[in-house]
C-alpha cells in the first residue's frame, strides 16, 4: 500500500513539474505571438 | 512554518520537488508576472486605433489561446490537488494518535503518548528526560554530514563510528578558512550545553497543549523536510499529523514547539474540515506559485507573505492560534518564575 501510495504521489508530482513547464512553454509561445502580430501592426502603419 | 506542498497533501512528503537550476534562472518573469505582461499586452493591442479586421481576429484568437490554456492549467493542478487529497485521506485515521495519563506508584501523573519518542521528546520540553548521548551523537553526526556537503570537506572514512569528542577534533583540525563563523565546533558545545528547566507544571501544560492540539507525532530531525527552503529548524505536516524540530538549531525551544503544534490545532477535527483546510493551504501554494515561478528565492519570499496575509493558514496558525496557546505557556512560565506555582522537581516524588 505504501509503496503505491508512493507511486501516486511520485506520478503526481512529475505531472505537477510537467503541467507548469507545458503552461510556461505555452505563455512565452503566446507572448511571442502577441509580439510578432505588434510588429506586424507597426509595420502596417509605417507602410500605410 | 507548515510542510509545504510536498508535506501537506498532494505531494510525497520524502520526495521534494527539485527544480533545476536553468529553470531557476530563467524564471523570474513566470506565471504571475508573465500572465500579467499578456494582459496588458493584450489590452494594449485591443486599445490601438486603426486595427484591420485581420488584426482585430488575430487578437481574439491569441486571446481565446490564452484563455484556454490557463483553464487548461488550473483544472489540471485543481484535479491533482483532489487526487491528491483523496490518496491521503487514509492518513487522517491513521494520524489520530492518543495520549494516555497513568499514576504511578508514588502518586505521580505519567502521560504517554502512543508514539514513544514522542512522549520522550514532550518529556525533554517539559525538563523531565534528557537526550541521550546517542541521539545527541547520531545528529551532531548527521549535521556534520550535512555541513561537509556543504563545505566541501572529506570526511574519514570510518566517520559513521565517530564520537563527540572526535567529531570535535576533526572539525577543529579543519582549515577555519573552509568554515563559517559559529559553525560546527561551536555548535557542538552550545548545543550539548542546552538544557531546559524541568518544572512539573511545565509537564502538566506541555501535555496538556499536546492533547489540545490534536496529540500529533514529534520527531527530532536534522533538516526537517522542506519543499521551498533548506534552512528550516520546525516543520508541521498535515499529511503524517506530524511536527518535525531540527534537534541541533539553537533556540529550539518550547516557543517553537508551541508555534507548531499551533498547526496541529488548526487541522484537528473531521476529515471534511481538514480537507478544506487542506484545500485553502493549496490555494495559498497556488498564490506563492503564481507570485514566484520558478524562482526559489522569490518563492521563499512569497512563502513568507502568507505569514502576515490574513485568511491564509499561516496567518490562522501563527497570528490567531499560537499566541493564545504562547499566553497559556508565558503565563505560566511567569508565575512559576514569581515563586506563584508549584516548581517541579520539589513536588515531583522520586521513587
Amino acid at each position: 500500500m505504501e509503496n503505491t501510495k508512493k507511486e501516486i504521489y511520485e506520478k503526481l508530482q512529475t505531472s505537477l513539474i510537467a503541467e507548469l513547464k507545458k503552461f510556461k512553454d505555452d505563455l512565452k509561445d503566446i507572448d511571442s505571438s502577441l509580439n510578432e502580430l505588434e510588429q506586424k501592426i507597426e509595420n502596417n502603419k509605417k507602410y500605410d | 512554518m507548515i510542510e509545504k506542498y510536498s508535506q501537506n497533501n498532494q505531494i510525497n512528503p520524502d520526495n521534494e520537488i527539485k527544480i533545476d537550476s536553468n529553470e531557476r534562472g530563467e524564471s523570474s518573469d513566470f506565471l504571475f508576472e508573465q500572465t500579467e505582461k499578456i494582459f496588458e499586452k493584450i489590452e494594449s493591442l485591443e486599445n490601438k486605433t486603426d486595427l484591420t479586421k485581420e488584426d482585430k481576429e488575430a487578437i481574439k484568437t491569441i486571446k481565446n489561446k490564452f484563455y484556454k490554456i490557463s483553464r487548461r492549467f488550473l483544472k489540471i493542478t485543481g484535479g491533482m490537488t483532489l487526487l491528491g487529497l483523496i490518496a491521503s485521506s487514509e492518513n487522517y485515521y491513521k494520524t489520530k494518535y492518543e495520549t494516555t495519563a497513568e499514576k504511578d506508584s508514588k502518586g505521580n501523573t505519567v502521560y504517554k503518548h502512543s508514539d514513544t519518542e514522542t512522549t520522550h521528546i514532550l518529556n525533554y520540553f517539559s525538563g523531565r528526560e534528557t537526550l541521550t548521548e546517542e541521539e545527541i551523537t547520531y545528529n551532531i553526526r548527521l549535521l556534520a554530514k550535512n555541513s561537509a556537503k556543504v563545505f566541501d570537506i572529506e570526511l574519514p572514512p570510518d566517520f559513521d563510528n565517530f564520537n563527540l569528542e572526535q567529531i570535535d577534533s576533526f572539525f577543529a583540525s579543519v582549515p577555519k578558512t573552509k568554515l563559517k563563523k559559529g559553525d560546527m565546533i561551536n555548535f557542538v558545545d552550545d548545543y550539548v550545553d542546552r538544557e531546559i528547566k524541568p518544572a512539573e507544571d511545565i509537564y502538566e501544560l506541555i501535555w496538556q497543549l499536546e492533547k489540545e492540539c490534536n496529540n500529533p507525532k514529534i520527531k527530532f530531525v536534522v533538516n526537517p523536510p522542506s519543499f521551498l527552503t533548506d534552512n528550516l529548524t520546525i516543520n508541521y505536516s498535515s499529511l503524517k499529523n506530524a511536527i518535525y524540530i531540527d534537534i541541533l538549531a539553537q533556540g529550539g525551544g518550547p516557543d517553537d514547539l508551541i508555534a507548531e503544534l499551533a498547526h496541529s490545532k488548526q487541522f484537528r477535527g473531521s476529515l471534511f474540515k481538514r480537507i478544506i483546510k487542506d484545500l485553502r493551504y493549496t490555494k495559498d501554494l497556488i498564490k506563492v506559485f503564481l507570485r514566484g515561478g520558478f524562482n526559489t528565492e522569490r518563492l521563499n519570499e512569497e512563502y513568507s507573505k502568507l505569514y502576515a496575509e490574513k485568511g491564509t493558514i499561516e496567518y490562522e496558525a501563527h497570528s490567531e492560534i499560537a499566541p493564545e496557546l504562547k499566553e497559556k505557556y508565558e503565563k505560566l512560565t511567569k508565575s512559576i518564575k514569581e515563586g506563584k506555582h508549584k516548581t517541579g522537581k520539589n513536588e515531583w516524588k522520586d521513587n
